[in-house]
């Protein structure tokens, strides 16, 4: 069992330093883990080729207005550093906001991703996800899909 | 020095010692009575220049002993200091090569792991469902401004 806690670790530590140049890095070094108000979900391996992803990473937050204010915050900061970006308002609120991140420089040809939703001020999903493909074709194949 | 000279003519005659001295000659003397010999020789007993050629050899042989004993404990030390040296470099060796073959695996690795409510899932398929309801939670909006710029829309009609 301490086993797989260090090996758990070891893996968010792993994917950190993939995000350690983001804001929102912050979010995803497992503090949501053992949240009441969280939902977290970690995916890497073969069956997220499907998207053309190698890493999947969400945080989904409830009833914690702070937070995702934090979220936003991080988001809009990363923004800086978007290649491309989509962000949706709802009055001076951020909605939405997606963005692609040029790869790290030792794992060239791996995009990075943002997924940023909050529908009202209490709750909010936030995703970080690595592959080789681009914001446009993760728009047309989660949400087309969707649609 | 009286007393010690007392003392060990009470244990040891003159006659003794000297024999004692043949028999260390002769290499046959245990580590014991060559204590003796050397006490005695100290002795006020001895301090006349009939002894002196043996006093001289069991200096030397003390002085040499004291610089082989030094000389053995620097290579022992030395010797100790090389084998805990060589054990560090093959744990520091192991352990690299451990790091490196555990990071490539972890590198490499499948991981499925969700966390819901701080209760732990590992189940794939659980898991799956949760990443996709975490992309159905931030595609909502977008689908609906699409569906609502599409009502708003229909019906115009651009004339060329």
């Amino acid at each position: 069992m301490r086993f797989k806690i260090i090996l758990f670790f070891l893996f968010i530590s792993l994917y950190a330093s993939a995000q350690k140049d983001l804001s929102v890095s912050q979010f995803f070094d497992g503090k949501f883990n053992k949240s009441e108000k969280a939902i977290v979900t970690l995916l890497k391996g073969k069956k997220l080729t499907l998207y053309n992803l190698s890493v999947f990473h969400s945080i989904t937050i409830n009833d914690s207005p702070a937070i995702v204010q934090q979220f936003t915050d991080a988001v809009l900061s990363d923004k800086e550093m978007a290649n491309q970006v989509e962000i949706v308002y709802a009055g001076d609120r951020v909605l939405a906001c997606y963005l692609q991140l040029a790869p790290v420089s030792d794992d060239a040809g791996q995009n990075r991703f943002i997924l940023f939703r909050s529908p009202n001020k209490d709750s909010a999903t936030l995703i970080y996800m690595e592959g080789e493909t681009d914001l446009d074709e993760l728009i047309k194949l989660f949400i087309t899909k969707k649609k | 020095m009286n007393d010690q000279s007392d003392k060990i003519q009470k244990v040891l005659s003159e006659e003794d010692c000297k024999k004692l001295l043949e028999k260390y000659y002769a290499g046959e003397t245990t580590l014991a009575e060559e204590r003796l010999i050397d006490e005695w020789l100290s002795s006020d007993n001895t301090q006349t220049n009939a002894y002196n050629p043996d006093k001289a050899v069991r200096s030397w042989i003390a002085v040499w002993k004291r610089e082989y004993i030094r000389k053995e404990k620097y290579i022992h030390r030395k010797t100790v200091y090389r084998r805990i040296a060589s054990i560090a470099a093959v744990i520091a060796l192991l352990f690299c090569c451990s790091a490196t073959i555990y990071y490539t695996r972890l590198a490499n690795s499948e991981y499925y792991l969700a966390y819901i409510h701080s209760v732990k899932i590992t189940d794939e398929e659980l898991v799956f469902q949760q990443m996709q309801q975490s992309i159905n939670n931030v595609s909502e909006n977008t689908s609906l401004i699409d569906e609502q710029l599409h009502a708003v829309f229909e019906g115009f009609q651009i004339d060329e």
